[in-house]
């Protein structure tokens, strides 16, 4: 086998890879019928809650966000043969941008056959901090890694990178909103289609969180001045990934559980700091509950 | 009842930390001075800022200082205005909460820090809560 040699078989990067092969879905394969006729009903029958508001922005806010994090994905892939960062990193990223292409295609037919308009319209939904976190810093935090040269400045930049991304991004935002919008669907029977499209997505997060956690461990165990990286990232970004969730406190009656949200976010944090050895907190617990998502 | 942000309330919400085993185990890990600042509201007989310094330590607090219309020294200070202030200590707010909405802003100090130790801001707020206040009618 070509990759034999370079590739640790039983490495935890190799073993998400493996399951991304497993657990293949396709987004087209998701029946939105139901989800047509009982969308004009919330519409219709909840507009003093806004929740039709709340839900196509929560919407809205995932479409946006996915793509962001398809377009900012192929420099990670990039940088792990100049960062000498090890295949196995490289067959999980590549499954993993296959996934984030997949995310923004389901709220693209979402957008398209539920809503009646086109996913274009969701990047305009976003407020500054929402903005910020999920397109702009992204951005900027991907562009330096793909500037960044030389060994040792290519893996600071992935580190940062990943900080960012899986950490903030996916850990704290994305399977936090995944988690909050299907729970509030599912306690209200409402929109099945979107509610196995949340599942799925969550589960695909998991992993991608997952392997945000192993790369900060296994970086900052070996280069322990790599900590305050993190850190730096982690300083940034909380303002913005707070107020990203504090994105639906305007509602009167907010249709995800605001506290519960914000604790399950900082919860990932502290397991991705408890990963950079920042905190005194061990990371298997998440890693158990990623573990069970798939 | 004592008036909040006051020497006498600041007084007795030390006495509460100290003699609270709850926030002795959860604020263990916390180790920086804490400021609390109250925005100067004149219409609630608040004419300066006000701001509480308090020096926490491993679960403890050792002294209080209450400073009107001087800026905090400590390591972290959080600020925020009268309402915001009553709505924590109150109970109606959260107070991981109110800083990720902005009600209360950590105008010094590590925010990732800061979060890390949700659980000893909560027993901390938990403390001040059982110090009798009277924030007055909304």
């Amino acid at each position: 086998m070509p990759f034999a040699n370079a590739t640790d078989l039983a490495s935890p990067y190799f073993q998400l890879f493996g399951k991304a092969k497993r657990l293949h879905w396709d987004p087209a394969d998701i029946d939105l019928s139901a989800d047509r006729d009982q969308w004009r009903l919330i519409v219709r029958d909840y507009q003093r809650e806004r929740y039709a508001e709340q839900i196509r922005r929560l919407c809205a806010f995932f479409a946006a966000g996915e793509e962001s994090v398809t377009n900012t994905l192929a420099p990670f892939l990039a940088a792990v043969p100049r960062g000498e960062l090890g295949l196995d990193k490289e067959f999980h990223l590549a499954a993993q941008l296959y996934e984030e292409a997949k995310h923004y295609e389901f709220f693209a037919r979402y957008f398209n056959e539920v809503f009646g308009e086109s996913p274009a319209v969701a990047a305009a939904e976003l407020t500054p901090a929402p903005q910020a976190v999920l397109v702009d810093d992204l951005n900027a935090v991907t562009d330096r890694l793909r500037r960044a040269e030389g060994r040792e400045a290519v893996r600071h930049a992935f580190l940062e990178a990943v900080t960012h991304y899986m950490g903030a991004v996916e850990a704290m935002l994305a399977r936090t909103g995944y988690v909050g919008a299907h729970d509030a669907l599912a306690s209200r029977g409402w929109l099945p289609g979107l509610q196995e499209g949340f599942r799925l997505i969550r589960r695909d997060e998991g992993r991608h969180v997952a392997f945000g956690i192993h790369v900060v461990r296994e970086m900052c165990a070996d280069e322990p001045h790599l900590r305050s990286l993190v850190q730096d990232t982690f300083e940034r970004n909380l303002p913005n990934v707070l107020g990203t969730i504090q994105a639906f406190g305007i509602y009167d009656t907010p249709i995800v559980d605001l506290g519960k949200l914000t604790a399950f976010a900082l919860g990932a944090y502290e397991q991705f700091m408890g990963a950079a050895g920042l905190a005194a907190i061990d990371a298997t617990g998440l890693e158990t509950e990623l573990d069970a998502d798939g | 009842m004592l008036r909040p942000f006051t020497p006498e309330w600041a007084a007795a919400f030390r006495d509460a930390i100290n003699a609270d085993a709850e926030y002795r185990t959860a604020g263990a890990g916390w180790t920086w001075p804490l400021a609390l600042s109250l925005s100067a509201d004149p219409a609630r007989g608040f004419p300066h800022d006000v701001a509480i310094e308090l020096d926490l330590a491993h679960g403890t607090c050792g002294e209080v200082r209450v400073k009107v219309g001087e800026r905090a020294t400590t390591d972290y200070v959080l600020r925020g205005d009268y309402d915001a202030w009553r709505a924590v200590v109150g109970g109606q707010l959260d107070p991981v909460v109110a800083v990720t909405m902005g009600k209360l802003k950590l105008v010094q100090g590590s925010l990732t820090t800061l979060m890390l130790q949700t659980k000893a801001a909560k027993a901390l707020v938990a403390c001040a809560q059982k110090v009798p206040t009277d924030f007055g009618a909304s």
